[in-house]
């Protein structure tokens, strides 16, 4: 009740309000937020915020327009400039801003559509790899996984495809293909980047995971982990980490290092709770999603892998 | 006013407090469906399933009871944790691939260790036989023989029910497939609902067990001198009052047996797809369920030996050789049992071929 009443006034309020200071300040909205707003987070939420709430029909075609772009994935580096300008362009024509008295808010609300619209591609991007099932008879697939291994065991060679071996990095059984369920190829990509990118920590988290009293399964609990962080992509809550973490369009790799960061802190997480057995494990992802949550309402939060495999 | 809405009160309370709650266990090799089986007896069949590391709790109702449902992982770090769970119990979900035809002779192994556990005993158990949608996949009656159920739950005194099922849910099948879900999770909870104040009894008295174990192990672990717990006088409060506790139940649980033993035998002989036998070793006095807590692995072994052939009882040739169980099941083969015929054979070779590759 309270809300639908609160909406009501925001509806017919926010349009007088927004008068007003268009007609004192001499400013849209959009480009008091470019001004106003710390570069980043909050100054692409506002943005997306404002624009969301557009009442205006050349807005909310253009919105439309983009969202198609991004659903598709039409927006690469060859057709960015060109979406660019023309979303910039239209917002210009529409709300009548001189570029030469106003050269910086083009530029900044720039960054700021490119920012939204790669999220939002990103989010499409990532469901498509997830939707691809982990194939044994696809030859990529298969020596991605073999790299895992090569990554994580490189002075242990694997003896067959289909072996015990694989239990040492935390799989279920002798064949991991089918652990790959519910995440499909973006739960392998996942593990594979962090071996790639952060050897060192890879092992050092591998170590802990087979660790006497607080081990646990490393495959697994990843694959576990990328699903957190597609939820956490998909709901929205990841947006302040990567609009803080990319200087321009965000792809898949932003991804990747959200998931790395996750497994880093969330192998700290576990051993510092110190768990009497895995099954508590959803209890603590639990506790833990709650704290990266905590962490991302906090608009000026961005996470960093700090290292510091050297001194344990 | 005042009392009429605290009597009011009062009877909300006493309504909570009297709510009785059953607890099932499923558990199953990684991979079997165990996730999806919950999801599927939930109603949100659409859910995507992940490797299940830990387990995840769901609580549902039927009738006035509570239903709470664990789902254990099942990847072979994890097995080594289930028994810490039999103990609080009410009923079992045994989930199998079927179409993994690979797997079985591991399948076997667990399935045997798990249901000679001596919490186990006397509970019912539903066991499915997932994945049916793949066409590989053998039915009811291949997965009986191939893991030796009628044995194991003869022996054991569970009341035992295999149903096929798919979670997976296409189009042109329709929805018939998980409706062996279903029908096994509804004839599980109404046989619990049937004898629920027997089994709960024994629940209760296992739970006792259990942590006094617990407490014991670590009264023994902190204790630097060897002075056995039993000569102390000196005993924590708690103990003794679970100590009178379960000298005060067991008489309960005995009267509950009594009453519910007729039905709990109906139960055996005429419902189950497996039921156990009616030759002379299925006249066990029900009775015996009620002691059952204090079986053994040992006194089990006794039993078998007695009832089925003694030289071929060896616990190493036990699970590896399928042809000793071959003779094995020509010692008691039950009435429900389809027929020896090609089939049979047939069977043995298929266990054969793929089980020897682990």
């Amino acid at each position: 009740m309270f809300v639908y009443f609160w909406s009501l006034v925001c509806w017919y309020f926010r349009p007088i309000i927004k008068w007003l200071l268009r007609h004192t300040t001499r400013m849209c909205e959009l480009q008091r937020i470019c001004y106003g707003e710390l570069c980043g987070a909050p100054r692409t939420l506002a943005v997306e915020e404002s624009l969301k709430l557009s009442r205006n029909a050349n807005i909310k075609t253009l919105i439309v327009y983009l969202n198609d772009f991004a659903d598709q994935r039409a927006i690469t580096n060859q057709t960015k400039q060109k979406i660019l300008e023309e979303a910039i362009v239209t917002i210009l024509v529409t709300k009548k801003i001189n570029p030469t008295a106003h050269p910086d808010f083009a530029k900044s609300f720039g960054k700021c559509v490119e920012l939204i619209w790669g999220y939002r591609q990103l989010c499409v991007e990532c469901e498509e790899l997830r939707k691809t099932p982990y194939d044994a008879d696809n030859p990529e697939h298969e020596l991605l996984l073999l790299k895992l291994w090569n990554l994580l065991m490189p002075y242990e060679p694997l003896d067959a495809r289909v072996t015990k071996q694989w239990q040492h990095i935390g799989f279920q059984g002798d064949d991991p293909k089918t652990d790959f369920r519910g995440m499909g190829i973006l739960g392998l990509e996942n593990l594979v980047y962090f071996a790639q990118e952060y050897p060192s920590a890879a092992t050092h988290v591998l170590s802990h995971s087979t660790h006497p009293r607080y081990g646990y399964a490393f495959a697994i609990v990843g694959i576990n982990l990328t699903s957190m962080a597609l939820r956490l992509l998909r709901d929205g809550s990841a947006k302040t980490h990567i609009y803080n973490s990319s200087k321009s369009f965000p792809t898949i790799r932003a991804f990747h290092q959200l998931y790395c960061y996750l497994f880093y802190e969330f192998d700290g997480f576990w051993i510092d709770s110190k768990p009497s057995n895995m099954m508590e494990f959803s209890s603590i992802q639990e506790k833990f999603e709650n704290s990266i949550r905590m962490a991302l309402a906090d608009s000026s939060t961005v996470f960093r892998i700090n290292i510091s495999v050297d001194n344990v | 006013m005042g009392n009429c809405i605290r009597s009011m009160l009062q009877r909300l309370q006493k309504k909570k407090c009297s709510e009785k709650t059953i607890i099932l266990l499923i558990v199953g090799l990684d991979n079997a469906g165990k996730t999806s089986v919950l999801n599927c007896i939930s109603g949100d069949s659409n859910k995507t399933t992940l490797p299940t590391m830990g387990f995840h709790v769901v609580s549902l109702k039927y009738k006035s009871y509570t239903v709470k449902i664990y789902d254990i992982g099942g990847s072979s770090q994890i097995r080594s944790l289930w028994p810490k769970y039999y103990n609080g119990i009410h009923g079992l979900i045994y989930v199998v691939d079927a179409s993994d035809i690979s797997r079985l002779t591991e399948n076997k192994v667990v399935f045997g260790e798990l249901i000679s556990h001596e919490y186990i005993s006397g509970k019912p158990l539903l066991l499915l036989a997932n994945k049916q949608d793949i066409n590989e996949a053998i039915d009811e009656l291949d997965l009986v023989e191939n893991l030796d159920i009628e044995h194991a739950a003869n022996t054991m005194k569970c009341p035992t029910r295999v149903e096929i099922c798919s979670c997976t849910w296409k189009e042109d099948q329709s929805k018939d497939n998980t409706i062996g879900i279903k029908n096994g999770y509804k004839w599980l909870l109404d046989i619990i609902v049937k004898n629920y104040t027997a089994l709960n009894n024994k629940v209760k008295i296992q739970n006792v067990q259990g942590e006094r174990n617990i407490e014991v192990q670590s009264i023994a672990l902190d204790s630097p001198s060897k002075l056995s717990i039993h000569s102390n006088p000196f005993k924590p409060i708690k103990e003794l009052v679970l100590k009178k506790e379960s000298t005060h139940t067991p008489s309960v649980s005995q009267n509950g047996i009594v009453t519910n033993g007729k039905k709990l035998k109906k139960m055996f002989t005429c419902r189950n797809k497996t039921a156990p036998l009616t030759t002379e070793e299925s006249v066990i006095e029900i009775n015996d369920t009620s002691q059952s807590v204090k079986f053994t692995p040992k006194a089990l072994e006794l039993q078998k030996n007695i009832q089925t052939l003694p030289p071929i009882l060896n616990p190493i040739a036990l699970d590896t050789d399928s042809h000793n169980i071959a003779i094995r099941l020509k010692s008691n083969r039950p009435y429900t049992a389809p027929e020896r015929s090609q089939r049979f054979t047939n069977k043995i070779t298929v266990i054969n071929i793929p089980g020897q590759v682990a």
